[in-house]
């Protein structure tokens, strides 16, 4: 059979990506890439109408026996079937007859067949309740759920699928159902548009390609490239974390570092072409990119701005010396560097604040494309100050013509040890016995690097 | 007991008389060289008085000539230091009036009255005697009397106040530099601090005095008098300043507080002191040379700055600041880790929506702020950030941060490894490692929800990046570990 074949193919495309990517480890399957297919059949009246010198049923019945061989062979697959419509007449108007004739398991491919074999269309429509029994019957655990509907006509119970279906898959349930109408008019396709993606066929021919399609798009994994772009727009900025987010569902999808391949190019990433993403690089400052939407059986290539250079810190000490960094023209701290490390950031002119005693302001600092800024700040030295008595005041500096108190001492303790870059200090200070302001006394000091000075206030 | 810092400085007064279209310029330029103690008793000052007797100072301004009003105000001035303080010495040097004008003589300048005390009446005699004629060689008199006229001063004889008063009515004729002339008082080891008094003086001649002088405003007689109280009080040092240092009613009980006050002109300081208040609760008084304007700059966080303050010369001066006050404590919730505790996260202090950081403090740890809010950002991992934080008057604050916990993580192999928190659904990295070794990591985080990404070195493949969701619990090490 010609579309057996085709299923086979696409089931050893399928391992073919698994194996080559994932050989090392080998216990390696994210449960997220798991997929459960439910078919959502319609078994009303309707459905014996004749279609291509055949039925909408026969034709139905045939296509998902394949179907069912097809998904029985993966391994990261399983199919389920519900039927609604199939067990009452129609003239007895049974708004509940919905069942779940194939629960998920590993080998009902038999059961499916038989079930299929054995259909006899009836009854009525009733598509929300079906769809809200749906939610049962994927079994509990992070999975993908997929609902495929097969229907000839739309509700006929006064339910409102479309409320259902919205709500099941903000619940994370399901991904957006698909749905397949069989000759459905025009005037009442909006109906079944707002469950979800929704095609309609109007012969046996189309109707296959189109399953074959969405099936296509569920069980494999559109390969995704990203580019990280320097300043020459080469893809060459790498080993970079990057989210990527579940638009609808709010939630991480993947996290990869980006690598580059032995080839040299961006590694290919496979993911779920169903959903839409929104993806973080997190790049100082981070980069996004949201919405984005793939097509699936299609390399996809997202290129996205990441010029990067360094920034490496160095001083003589070995303290835990911190350094806020902010982007030009920006308010916030974008990011509290270490000393003595380099990290990368986007090209561009940065603040530094290095939280010395004094604080070292540079300001427009350039990042610029694969190379390191260094700055190097000299070792720091000691003033050490022992106090007789309760002193009030501080340590100053003289900056831009002003003086500056950069450290007040504490009140109640007597010996302080202070780290301070070189250069020339003035205390400032007096003792709380003595009452008169002109008893404050004046101290200069001089500090250089890895030396101590000692005073006595 | 030392009053000042200052060492040594000097300023000059510069009497300058110009009469055009009626208006009377006045310059002084006044040096006091003082070692050390400038208010402290004085045993002993020498004032010298640098009088221009060029041939302009026959000019009419009024009834008189300015020579005549020259005279009378060195005079007065004399006089009235001589009342004051019984141990001034005073002495003259005058310029251009041994040579005529057409003799172009540069170096006219005579030191014509040595030092003495009482002298007052001896020295309006002999000025009697002289008859303005010659050139304007001011930077050439500034010279020779700062390196002649004056006995060595010596920086630990630092009793003697030292001045010299300058009046002219001019330009410098000499192309002479009154600026290298101030420069060889600073070399050697005196300070300048000029006025220049008028209105309206040509730009060029103020100019000129830029290096070395403040300008006045004298179109009147009370300019006059203003100058002379100055002077005299400057030299007396009975020019007293009251700082109060309001709290948020509006008394002035803040105190204990450093206060610098700067030249506005030079930006040199002049005073630095830590504000008190006397046994009677009331802020100390100082006494303050009353010539020339201050910035007042009072040290809290962030700093109060009162610029160009003006003193009533011989009065006690009253300035007051509202700087009301209220304590910040930054500390812990909980018990950290030890190791969360031997890498104590510091606050950065911003006042609300401004970019400066005003202080950085240290955990557990109290300091005053100015009442208002502020902006903190405390460095822990992830950042705490605190949004118009308010400090009340008189009040304790608690700016209180969960004690951290550990993260103890064993990357198991070589590779890249990054940290994330959630914010509104999405990763922002909070810290990076870049390049990590086989070993154990252990960093200090807020208790909270976090994810490790990490990706063995040399996979060229992004599948092998893993994912760790962890918690941190206040005080809680938490172990996590990549190995297979």
């Amino acid at each position: 059979m010609k579309l057996l074949h085709r299923y086979i193919f696409l089931v050893l495309f399928f391992s073919c990506l698994y194996s080559s990517g994932i050989q090392a480890q080998t216990s390696f399957i994210n449960p997220k890439e798991f997929t459960r297919v439910l078919f959502l059949l319609d078994g009303s009246q309707s459905m014996q109408n004749s279609w291509d010198r055949s039925s909408r049923i026969a034709e139905a019945k045939r296509i998902l026996s394949s179907i069912a061989d097809s998904i029985s062979l993966l391994q990261n697959a399983e199919m389920g079937l519900r039927i609604y419509g199939h067990q009452s007449d129609q003239s007895l108007v049974n708004c509940h007859d919905t069942r779940l004739e194939a629960p998920f398991t590993k080998n009902n491919t038999k059961i499916i067949k038989k079930k299929l074999e054995t259909l006899t269309p009836m009854g009525i429509t009733p598509i929300a309740l079906s769809l809200q029994k749906c939610a049962n019957d994927f079994p509990k655990g992070e999975c993908r759920n997929v609902i495929i509907l097969i229907t000839d006509g739309t509700e006929s119970c006064g339910g409102d699928p479309c409320a259902i279906a919205k709500d099941l898959q903000s619940k994370g349930i399901i991904l957006k159902p698909f749905i397949i109408g069989l000759g459905i008019e025009n005037s009442i396709s909006s109906d079944l548009e707002c469950i979800g993606k929704y095609k309609n066929v109007t012969d046996s021919k189309s109707f296959e390609a189109e399953l074959k399609s969405i099936l296509n798009t569920v069980l494999t994994r559109t390969t995704v490239e990203i580019d990280l772009l320097d300043t020459a727009l080469k893809p060459t900025e790498t080993s970079i974390n990057m989210t990527f987010y579940d638009v609808q569902m709010m939630n991480v999808r993947y996290d990869y570092y980006h690598t580059i391949n032995v080839r040299g190019n961006p590694d290919t990433l496979l993911l779920d072409p169903i959903v839409k993403y929104n993806l973080d690089v997190h790049t100082i400052p981070s980069i996004e990119k949201n919405d984005i939407s793939l097509v699936s059986n299609f390399h996809n290539t997202i290129a996205m701005n990441a010029a990067q250079g360094a920034l490496r810190l160095t001083s003589p000490n070995k303290s835990g010396l911190k350094c806020l960094i902010k982007k030009i023209n920006f308010e916030n701290t974008l990011w509290v560097q270490n000393f003595n490390t380099s990290e990368k950031y986007l090209c561009g002119n940065y603040d530094l604040n290095i939280l010395t005693l004094p604080r070292i302001e540079m300001k427009n600092i350039e990042i610029s494309q694969s190379k390191t800024t260094t700055i190097q700040i000299p070792a720091a030295g000691n003033l050490s100050v022992e106090k007789n008595g309760e002193i009030y005041g501080g340590i100053f500096y003289l900056k831009d013509n002003s003086w500056i108190k950069l450290y007040e001492f504490k009140f109640k303790i007597y010996l302080e040890n202070i780290a301070l870059q070189p250069g020339n200090y003035r205390i400032i200070y007096r003792n709380k016995i003595n009452k008169k302001m002109k008893e404050t006394k004046i101290k200069d000091v001089v500090i250089k690097s890895n030396q101590m000075v000692a005073i006595t206030l | 007991m030392k009053v000042c810092y200052v060492t040594e400085w000097c300023h000059i007064i510069f009497v300058f008389l110009n009469h055009i279209k009626k208006i009377i310029y006045i310059l002084f330029f006044l040096s006091f060289c003082v070692a050390k103690n400038v208010f402290a008793q004085q045993h002993g000052s020498r004032i010298l008085f640098l009088l221009d007797a060029s041939g302009s100072m026959n000019q009419k301004m009024g009834s008189k000539t300015r020579f005549e009003m020259a005279r009378e105000l060195l005079y007065n001035l004399a006089d009235s230091l001589e009342k004051k303080k019984s141990n001034v010495e005073i002495g003259v040097r005058v310029f251009g009036h041994q040579y005529q004008n057409s003799a172009h003589n540069c170096e006219d300048s005579k030191f014509e009255i040595p030092f003495a005390k009482g002298n007052s009446v001896k020295l309006l005699k002999r000025l009697k005697q002289l008859q303005p004629k010659g050139y304007t060689p001011i930077a050439y008199s500034i010279f020779k009397a700062a390196e002649q006229d004056f006995p060595l001063v010596q920086s630990n004889t630092n009793e003697m106040l030292n001045a010299i008063v300058l009046i002219t009515d001019g330009e410098e004729s000499c192309d002479g530099n009154p600026c290298a002339a101030a420069l060889l008082l600073e070399k050697k080891r005196i300070s300048l601090k000029p006025f220049i008094i008028g209105l309206g003086l040509q730009d060029s001649f103020i100019k000129k005095f830029n290096c070395v002088g403040t300008y006045f405003d004298a179109k009147t007689e009370d300019g006059f008098k203003w100058i002379l109280k100055s002077v005299v009080s400057q030299i007396m040092g009975n020019t007293t300043l009251q700082i109060n240092l309001l709290d948020k009613k509006g008394d002035p009980t803040e105190t204990n507080v450093e206060l610098t006050i700067n030249d506005s002109y030079s930006h040199q300081l002049k005073y630095a002191y830590v504000h008190s208040l006397n046994d009677k609760g009331i802020s100390d008084t100082i006494k303050i040379d009353p010539i020339g304007k201050y910035d007042l700059v009072i040290h809290t966080l962030p700093a109060v700055i009162k610029k160009n303050i003006s003193l009533n010369p011989g009065k006690h001066n009253i300035i007051a600041a509202d700087i009301p006050q209220g304590n910040l404590q930054f500390g812990w919730i909980g018990n950290p880790t030890p190791m969360a505790l031997s890498q104590p996260p510091v606050a950065i202090i911003r006042q609300a929506n401004l970019p400066e950081i005003i202080n950085v403090q240290d955990i557990n740890s109290t300091n005053r702020y100015l009442v208002g809010e502020y902006d903190i950002e405390v460095l822990t991992i992830p950042e705490t950030e605190f949004r118009g934080f308010e400090i009340k008057p008189n009040e304790l604050k608690n700016l209180m941060i969960q004690a951290a916990g550990t993260a103890s993580i064993l990357f198991g192999e070589e590779g890249s490894a990054s940290l994330y928190t959630t914010q509104l659904s999405r990763w922002k990295k909070i810290y990076d490692w870049g390049n990590v070794s086989s070993s154990t990591y252990e960093i200090n985080i807020q208790p909270g929800e976090y994810d490790v990404v990490f990706i063995p070195k040399e996979k060229r493949q992004s599948e092998y990046t893993q994912t760790r969701h962890f918690k941190i619990l206040t005080g809680g090490v938490t172990r996590i570990s990549f190995k297979q």
